[in-house]
């Protein structure tokens, strides 16, 4: 893989990067760039898994210079990740490499969607002078037109939270998803990327799992930080705090909890009946309050909802948390239920291994992204 | 609820030994360490030996006037403790923050650089791939018989000048309920206090395919360092072959394989030390493929997760050389413990509590 044609230009609204790799031209466009970086490492940044996938060399030599530190990072990079998924390849890359000039820790970014995640990273470990990075481009494909969408209620939430919006949009979504590379393998490498162009002294990015369960993911606590360089540290921030303990927090300022977008399904508001949307209320109800959600969900019997949910596919992994928060609200009837679904799924999972165990190959025939967590054999142990 | 800390001592004796020692809970908590490398009583150590016994019983630490501690070193281990408090359902225990009530004192002050002389492989590993230039070696001699063997490094002119610190410190942590994986903050956090060190680097193994939660445990040795101690886990995320392979070289390189526990004479084969030491000789042989071919029935028995990751890191290494009848055997093996792990959740499922299934999750 060669990345090559690497250009930065002036736009009527901002700069673009853009590099073509295999033909296909990925770009960055914002207003926010910083001018000067290079932009060679955030090409690292997005190239060297879909590098690693193909099993092919990754040749920046046509690129500028890279920091000495991060090269000397990417075979701990590149360990981490082979051991995740046997499909990926420890590969060699060249490039040119440079001592870099190393700088304080002012201009931080903090990546923000607008969520429960980031929302709390901003309110528990924000600086007062810190750009939240919005990328348009990021969950679903760029908007039409040559300017970044920003939800009306992330800019509203950002101007609460009293902090200035950094916004970059891109295709590198179309990217990978042409290149058939799951989102929870490679979104890390897509917000350091992002996080170097805007040249920041630190990129937080905020966790969505705490040290209980540090599963295979594009962002990880002691994977992120392997990413800094002399000039961006990258800081994996939240793994203390569950979710239920996120929101615990927001919901201290109703003014912040009225702006927390949750939702993937409507991009300027809570629909209220997503599997996202009632993780949060749920929190909230047995807290005391609720989220603003669309009116004809404020009427459901969330608690009940969500119990339901949380039987369900990648819910349960908040069993534990919801639980404790139902026992500490003194909620015995939500207790019960959720103690009941807790039994569902104990034996969803024994199914599910079962069928695995016995499967093996049929399983892994049907993912067909490249994907973290195949640890190859099946499911894996308890932990003891 | 507390845990009641008193009678904080320092004796030297005669032969120019200082011996620090203390009450918890009526129970003697000593370090014995060479008197010039000893600085004057403080606090440090001793949260560090206690701060997991701590959190696992939910009551606060409150030391005497006479082990002082300094603020940075309360808010690393507070840092600590909100990683920490995630892993109670792993172990099976609470972990619970806590209150540490201490007198404020100026920060450490170290002055030398060490490295943890552990369990061989990894520290011969960390020796070999680190830059620094290490002025101690610390080598902690347990009281804990279970641990004893880790400390077996031969006395050779390639380690670093050796310092020993002798202690009952793993011994007192575990039967105040310390869970086994996170002896290493009682060990090597509180003699790196007592020795003086600005530096101290802890050789770990904890691959990035082992999902399970004390990964975190760089980041908490670190955090309970502070401006005058910085501890680094050197050698996370490497695989043991290539721990292996990086030190084959070495005289004495491989050769330090874990004794059997059961038998002084010859090996059981099933035990702990046994297993492992069956799973490095797999290890090494693959990587001497060349010089020596596999003999058949060498793929040990998985009995726990310990087990587990030894073999996955044996399919990944079995990959690397393209060997496919020992990644197929390590592969079964695997799927064998797999069916073993499933019939117990199965049998957990049938006849216990629903709280207790989904908290093996």
């Amino acid at each position: 893989m060669r990345p090559s044609g690497f250009r930065r230009e002036r736009l009527p609204s901002g700069e673009r990067v853009s590099v073509i790799i295999d033909g296909f031209e990925l770009w960055f466009e914002s207003e926010s760039f910083s001018v000067d970086v290079d932009g060679a490492e955030a090409v690292l940044g997005v190239s060297l898994l879909p590098a690693m996938a193909q099993g092919r060399t990754l040749d920046l030599s046509m690129l500028p210079a890279i920091p000495e530190s991060l090269f000397a990072s990417l075979p701990e990079i590149q360990s981490a990740w082979t051991q995740w998924n046997l499909m990926l390849q420890r590969i060699e890359v060249v490039a040119q490499t440079t001592a870099g000039r190393p700088t304080d820790r002012a201009n931080p970014v903090t990546c923000f969607s607008g969520g429960v995640d980031a929302t709390h990273a901003v309110l528990a470990g924000g600086e007062a002078k810190e750009r939240l990075l919005y990328i348009d481009g990021f969950d679903h494909p760029p908007s039409p037109g040559s300017r970044p969408a920003i939800p009306e209620r992330v800019a509203r939430l950002a101007a609460k939270l009293d902090r200035e919006l950094a916004v970059v949009r891109t295709n590198w979504i179309t990217w990978r998803r042409q290149l058939k590379l799951s989102g929870g393998l490679t979104h890390g490498g897509a917000l350091v990327a992002c996080g170097y162009l805007l040249g920041g002294g630190q990129l937080t990015i905020p966790s969505s799992s705490t040290w209980a369960w540090l599963y295979p993911w594009g962002t990880h606590p002691l994977l992120d930080p392997l990413w800094s360089t002399p000039r961006t540290t990258i800081r994996h921030f939240g793994s203390e705090w569950t979710r239920c303990d996120k929101i615990e927090e927001i919901a201290r300022d109703p003014s912040v909890l009225a702006e927390v977008l949750v939702c993937h399904g409507s991009p300027d508001g809570n629909c209220g009946v997503c599997a996202k949307c009632l993780r949060t209320r749920a929190a909230l109800v047995l807290l005391g309050t609720d989220l603003a959600v669309a009116p004809d969900a404020q009427h459901i019997d969330v608690l009940a909802a969500y119990t339901r949910r949380l039987a369900e596919g990648s819910e349960s992994s908040y069993l534990g948390e919801f639980l404790q928060l139902a026992r500490r609200a003194g909620n015995a009837r939500v207790s019960a239920q959720m103690q009941r679904a807790g039994g569902r799924v104990a034996l969803r999972f024994l199914l599910g291994d079962a069928r695995r165990l016995l499967a093996p190959r049929s399983t892994a025939s049907r993912a067909r992204l490249v994907d973290l967590q195949s640890w190859g054999l099946g499911p894996m142990p308890r932990l003891s | 609820m507390t845990l009641t800390i008193s009678m904080p001592s320092r004796v030297v004796d005669d032969a120019g030994f200082a011996e620090i020692a203390l009450l918890v809970d009526g129970e003697r908590l000593w370090f014995r360490l060479a008197q010039d490398g000893s600085p004057p009583l403080r606090g440090e150590p001793v949260v560090a030996a206690l701060l997991v016994a701590a959190m696992r019983r939910g009551t606060d630490l409150v030391l005497p006037a006479e082990l002082p501690v300094s603020g940075a070193f309360l808010a690393g281990c507070h840092a600590a403790m909100g990683v920490m408090r995630h892993w109670g359902s792993h172990f099976g225990c609470e972990l619970t923050p806590i209150r540490i009530v201490a007198t404020e004192a100026a920060p450490h002050a170290g002055r030398h650089v060490g490295v943890a002389l552990a369990d061989a492989l990894d520290t011969r590993f960390a020796l070999t791939t680190s830059q620094i230039r290490y002025d101690r070696g610390l080598h902690v001699v347990t009281s804990n018989p279970s641990a004893a063997v880790e400390a077996t490094l031969p006395a050779e002119q390639w380690l670093p000048p050796r310092v020993a610190v002798t202690t009952n410190v793993e011994a007192v942590a575990t039967r105040l309920g310390t869970p086994t994986r996170l002896l290493h903050i009682a060990r090597w956090v509180s003699t790196a206090y007592l020795q003086n060190l600005t530096q101290l680097d802890v050789p770990i193994h904890h691959p990035w395919l082992d999902p399970r939660p004390s990964a975190g445990l760089p980041v908490v040795l670190t955090t309970m360092g502070g401006p005058g101690l910085t501890i680094r886990a050197v050698g996370f995320g490497a695989m043991r072959w290539e721990k292996l392979r990086a030190v084959q070289g070495q005289s004495n390189g491989v050769s330090a394989l874990p004794s059997c526990t059961v038998s002084a004479a010859a090996r059981c084969g099933t035990c702990r030390a046994c297993r492992r030491a069956s799973f490095f000789a797999t290890h090494l042989e693959l990587l001497r493929r060349g010089e020596a071919p596999m003999r058949p029935g060498t793929v040990p028995t998985i009995q726990d997760h310990d087990d587990w990751v030894f073999a996955l890191e044996g399919v990944l290494l079995a990959r690397h050389i393209g060997d496919r009848m020992l990644e197929k055997r390590l592969a079964s093996s695997i799927r064998r413990f797999q069916w073993s792990e499933w019939f117990r959740e199965a049998r957990t499922y049938l006849g216990l509590s629903r709280d207790a299934a989904v908290a093996t999750r």
